[in-house]
């Protein structure tokens, strides 16, 4: 990068100005938004500050002068700038004072406890044509963090002086200006360790130095000049291309900036070597308790096979606690208050037209009613995930889930909108916008449906148990990774014949674990039930009236209704399942939503019965091979109307909407039959 | 040291802050600080900004799943100068 030496940049600087035998300083004061420079700059200037706007800018200027032991100090605050990359005004004003107006010093006021950040901003103005302090701002901060920054080390390895302040309690200050004040005099030495470029890209930056360091116009500095072209920056590009440099001589430029355009990355990269070393050079950071519990914790949890081991293990004990507690939960809420909320209906009803008291009692409190029952079980579920993600558990769940569907030879970027489908189904459509490629998007809107979302998990808890007794946890658990093997294979063979294998490649933050707060979980499991609760007295209960009005039309008598014609049409398909007419119409209802199939059941079947009357009557018309298989055809089926309509907007095709459908309809009726079948003959 | 970054990018698959600061022996922060320039530059993509404007046109409201830390995707542009140095 900057070649000059320490001696030739002397001749570079502005010498300082002596008036009448006193010595007149110019000096900058930069650094990063929020490191205390304007602290510095108020402690030294008090009340002889001027504010303006720097020249055709609108952004604010501030200079004031301070004396100092027979020194004048002109003190000018630079704007506040992550960098020098001329990518807002104030970078351009920052760098283009220190360009033109040379400063007798800059002072870089750092932020001790992120130095890494900070010390990017050094690294950009140390090769500019003047002399820098730094002054480490904020160790108190630092110490305060465990950080034990050495400020001798950081100038022996800086090469220039470090000050170590607390601004904000005065400390330090008055030794920042000795410092400037002995610098500029030339009473300390200053050799500073100016970062370079890489060397895979050094002999292309003596090339454009050399084409253009005869043009460069005064006062800036033909390296930096040649670096920045390097970099790509648009202002000094435009600068040279149209002002400075020849036609001929811009097209040998521009053709080597061409042959090159990730040289970028090698000038950043030298930067970057030069702050990794400064902080290992000055910088022990003692690692806190909290690290080494969670570095110790993620050996386990982001293992490529414990990992695995402990996320199944972990959904297994969900689904546990939702059978051992939300399961008697949900019988009481369904004894008690729907139960009763039922006998009172029909008691209060008695003397009502047929058609009403069929409407409330047998309609919207058989199945919207019944839906409602479900709230402990989804209370259990969101608390539990909720707790997990407080915790910080989920981003491991997503990491190594994301590592098991790389060895599947899934698409990784499809991983994050997938996972989001555990909850719902539509934000994982949606989430698949994140994504570049337009066949990877496809890929992921096509799986989002074969995620088992919280509303089919609902349907499986209400139904594993009075089948599977005991063996509930295991069946609903095994439904779920029969599921996601489904998802996977589909996956592999989309991704292998439409993907052609491609790769792609993320960078994951995994938070510290910490313990949870029960106030955030409080809220989320609220938010969440509320929501549940809106949609089973909205939604729900429409559709359990349109459904029991069909069941019930157009002679009063269920067998003879317009829904049982449509049932009994499709009953030869559902006979290949074990399914008579109702459970094939209870599985169309889902289209809706997918809790409608057991408000749809409990018309169909349970009557005016609770839950508990309908456990019975499922237990009457299904055979535990007929209730896996509807569980299995569940599981695949076509998502929700919400998800089918999020699929047609995000994939702007009835097609591919089409397609979608197709695919999860066979899938899903092959699977039951499969399952059917296979599980009848053992 | 950016150049390094992608390549172990590159490799596919998905890497922790852990198995980065690990691998090029850095600090998190100064690897949070490449990534954020390797982003500004076009070679990385923040993944999860904007997740909130996405749920909230959902009809279930928040999801209660995945609020991972940030999480970033290599671009067409970071995966070619990976290559491009191999």
């Amino acid at each position: 990068m900057a070649t000059e030496t320490a001696a030739s940049r002397q001749t570079t600087q502005r010498a300082a100005a002596v008036l009448n035998g006193e010595v007149t300083l110019t000096v900058a004061l930069a650094g990063q938004p929020n490191v205390g420079k304007s602290t510095v700059f108020n402690l030294l200037t008090g009340l002889s500050q001027h504010v303006g706007n720097w020249p055709g800018k609108t952004v604010e200027q501030k200079t004031g002068t301070y004396r100092f032991n027979g020194t004048t100090i002109h003190l000018v605050d630079l704007p506040g700038t992550y960098s020098l990359t001329a990518n807002s005004a104030e970078e351009v004003i920052a760098r283009d004072y220190i360009i033109k107006e040379r400063p007798n010093v800059v002072v870089v006021v750092v932020n001790a406890a992120s130095l890494e950040r900070n010390l990017y901003l050094v690294a950009e103005i140390l090769p500019l044509p003047t002399q820098v302090v730094v002054g480490l701002n904020m160790v108190d901060v630092a110490a305060g963090e465990g950080m034990n920054v050495e400020p001798q080390v950081l100038e022996a390895a800086l090469g220039v002086p470090v000050v170590p302040m607390v601004a904000s309690k005065n400390q330090g200050v008055r030794e920042l200006v000795v410092a400037v004040d002995r610098l500029a005099r030339r009473e300390i030495p200053y050799t500073p360790n100016i970062p370079e470029i890489r060397d895979d890209h050094r002999q292309v930056l003596d090339e454009i130095h050399a084409l253009v360091a005869d043009c460069v116009p005064n006062p800036y500095p033909s390296e930096w000049i040649a670096l920045k072209l390097l970099e790509g920056d648009d202002e000094v590009t435009a600068m040279m291309r149209e002002d400075c440099l020849p036609d001929q001589r811009w097209d040998q430029v521009h053709e080597i900036l061409m042959a090159h355009e990730d040289a970028v990355l090698s000038v950043a990269s030298g930067r970057y070597d030069w702050v990794g070393r400064m902080i290992r050079a000055a910088v022990t950071r003692p690692r806190p308790g909290q690290i080494t519990l969670t570095e110790r914790l993620d050996r386990w949890a982001t293992h490529p096979v414990w990992g695995l081991a402990i996320l199944a293990a972990i959904l297994a004990v969900v689904f546990w606690l939702t059978f051992t507690i939300g399961q008697p939960l949900q019988d009481l809420l369904d004894t008690y208050v729907v139960g009763n909320l039922s006998s009172a209906a029909s008691t209060w009803l008695a003397t009502a037209p047929a058609w009403l008291r069929g409407l409330i009692v047998d309609g919207a409190i058989a199945g919207a009613g019944t839906v409602l029952t479900f709230l402990p079980i989804l209370v259990i579920f969101f608390a539990v995930l909720a707790l997990l993600e407080d915790l910080g558990y989920m981003a491991r769940a997503a990491y190594v889930m994301d590592r098991f569907m790389h060895l599947m030879g899934l698409h990784g970027k499809s991983f994050m909108p997938l996972f989001l489908g555990f909850g719902c189904n539509v934000p994982a459509v949606m989430g698949s916008r994140i994504i570049d490629s337009q066949r990877a998007r496809l890929l992921t809107i096509l799986l989002a449906p074969l995620v088992p979302c919280a509303a089919r998990m609902t349907v499986i808890v209400f139904i594993t148990p009075i089948f599977f007794g005991r063996a509930a946890t295991l069946v609903a658990w095994a439904l779920i990774a029969a599921t996601l093997v489904v998802l996977a294979v589909v996956g592999v063979l989309i991704n292998k014949w439409v993907l052609k294998g491609e790769r792609a490649a993320f960078i994951m933050e995994l938070p510290l674990y910490h313990r949870p707060n029960a106030r955030t979980i409080g809220i989320q499991v609220w938010q969440n039930s509320a929501e549940f609760l809106k949609k089973a007295g909205s939604l729900i209960l429409i559709m359990s009236i349109i459904i029991w009005a069909l069941s019930t039309l157009p002679h009063g008598d269920i067998e003879t209704s317009y829904l049982a014609s449509v049932g009994k049409a499709l009953e030869p398909l559902g006979n290949l399942m074990g399914l008579s007419w109702e459970m094939v119409v209870a599985l169309l209802a889902s289209f809706v939503a997918k809790e409608n199939s057991i408000a749809t059941m409990s018309i169909l079947l349970g009557g005016s019965e609770s839950a508990a009357g309908l456990d019975a009557a499922l237990g009457s018309v299904l055979t535990p091979a007929a209730a896996l298989a509807f569980l299995v055809v569940q599981m695949l089926f076509v998502p929700c109307v919400a998800t089918v309509a999020a699929i047609r907007q995000e994939t702007r095709s009835w097609r591919w909407t089409a397609f979608s459908v197709g695919l999860l309809l066979a899938l899903s009726l092959t699977g039951g039959v499969l399952t059917y079948q296979i599980v009848s003959a053992l | 040291m950016l150049k390094d970054l992608l390549q172990l990018v590159a490799e596919g698959g998905i890497h922790s802050y852990e198995d980065l600061t690990r691998r090029l022996s850095i600090s998190q922060p100064l690897l949070e600080a490449m990534l954020e320039d390797l982003a500004r530059l076009g070679y990385l993509r923040p993944v999860n900004e904007g997740c909130e404007e996405h749920c909230s046109a959902c009809p279930i409201g928040r999801c209660s799943v995945a609020s991972p830390g940030h999480l970033w995707s290599l671009t067409e542009k970071g995966a070619r100068a990976a290559t491009r140095q191999e």
